[in-house]
């Protein structure tokens, strides 16, 4: 197994398919951090409207 | 045992080694697909897309049964914890599908020439993505709870008609879209370069799902209990600390 790209640029490049490879690759990640991230904020809040409340 | 409150406890215990696995599997997977696996021939480095779109297809279709089997067990033996469930994999089963259908069409602008085609994996594909927001739709529909789960859990039963749909779209019909890769009855059709991060990311997306249901469902659980004394005790323990 060995890195298939000659230098930094070439990987970036992809011989002409990097911009969309790197689209697909990124807007997917983004969305799968947003899925797990914002149940987390959510709980946050709800904890403290519970907190508030109970003052 | 499978009390909201005993679901909550327990997944508290899991949750940092599940997050752990699934974020090293990705990153694994990720770099493997993007960098060190071969090019396709045929395709290029356009390829390399498929280590996104195949496992997240392939937990769109599994969640959507995940989805519908626990709006079931919820309707038929009222069991809340199943009802936080299917409330819990719509909007992830949702987002799977969206990544499914984007990946794909991004796929096919270099390999096929269009973005988008009225080819039948991809039109089943887009009515499970328009099945998923019907689902998180009724849940929000009636005022009152019982009835929004009743006819979010009615819809999803329904619509897993067009899981095996989807699965077996590429043999019935003519298709642009290629068979399957891998099979459960045969050896995938792939060089074991190509396959092996594949298989990394399958499982990381198989972990993904788990943690991102789990996380969901505690938020829920936290909202749906409120009032009781245990989520009151929970919150005001978490007063002095930082609430994750």
């Amino acid at each position: 197994m060995m890195f298939q790209f000659e230098n930094f640029s070439d990987f970036i490049y992809m011989a002409g398919h990097g911009q969309y490879v790197w689209t697909a690759y990124s807007v997917s990640l983004i969305i799968m951090a947003f899925i797990f991230v914002m149940p987390l904020f959510r709980k946050k809040n709800i904890i403290q409207k519970i907190i508030k409340k109970n003052h | 045992m499978a009390s909201p409150r005993w679901f909550y406890q327990i997944s508290g215990r899991w949750l940092p080694w599940l997050s752990l696995l699934t974020f090293v599997s990705i990153i694994i997977g990720v770099i493997w697909g993007l960098g060190f696996a071969p090019q396709d021939a045929k395709q290029g480095n356009s390829f390399r897309i498929i280590y996104i779109h195949v496992p997240a297809s392939f937990l769109a279709l599994v969640g959507y049964y995940i989805m519908a089997i626990s709006g079931a067990i919820a309707i038929i033996w009222k069991i809340k914890l199943a009802d936080v469930v299917m409330k819990s994999a719509a909007p992830i089963g949702a987002s799977l599908t969206f990544i499914a259908l984007l990946t794909g069409a991004v796929w096919g602008k270099p390999t096929w020439g269009t973005y988008w085609i009225w080819d039948a994996r991809i039109t089943s594909m887009l009515i499970l993505f328009f099945l998923y927001l019907g689902v998180i739709v009724l849940q929000k529909a009636y005022s009152a709870q019982g009835l929004s789960n009743k006819a979010a859990a009615l819809l999803a039963l329904v619509g897993t008609i067009n899981i095996p749909i989807i699965y077996k779209s590429v043999d019935w019909w003519y298709t642009l879209h290629q068979p399957a890769t891998i099979k459960f009855t045969e050896a995938p059709s792939m060089h074991p370069d190509m396959f092996q991060p594949l298989l990394i990311m399958i499982i990381g997306f198989y972990l993904f799902y788990v943690t991102a249901l789990i996380v969901s469902m505690r938020a829920e659980i936290i909202f749906r209990e409120r009032n009781t004394s245990w989520v009151k005790e929970l919150a005001l323990n978490l007063k002095d600390k930082r609430p994750i």
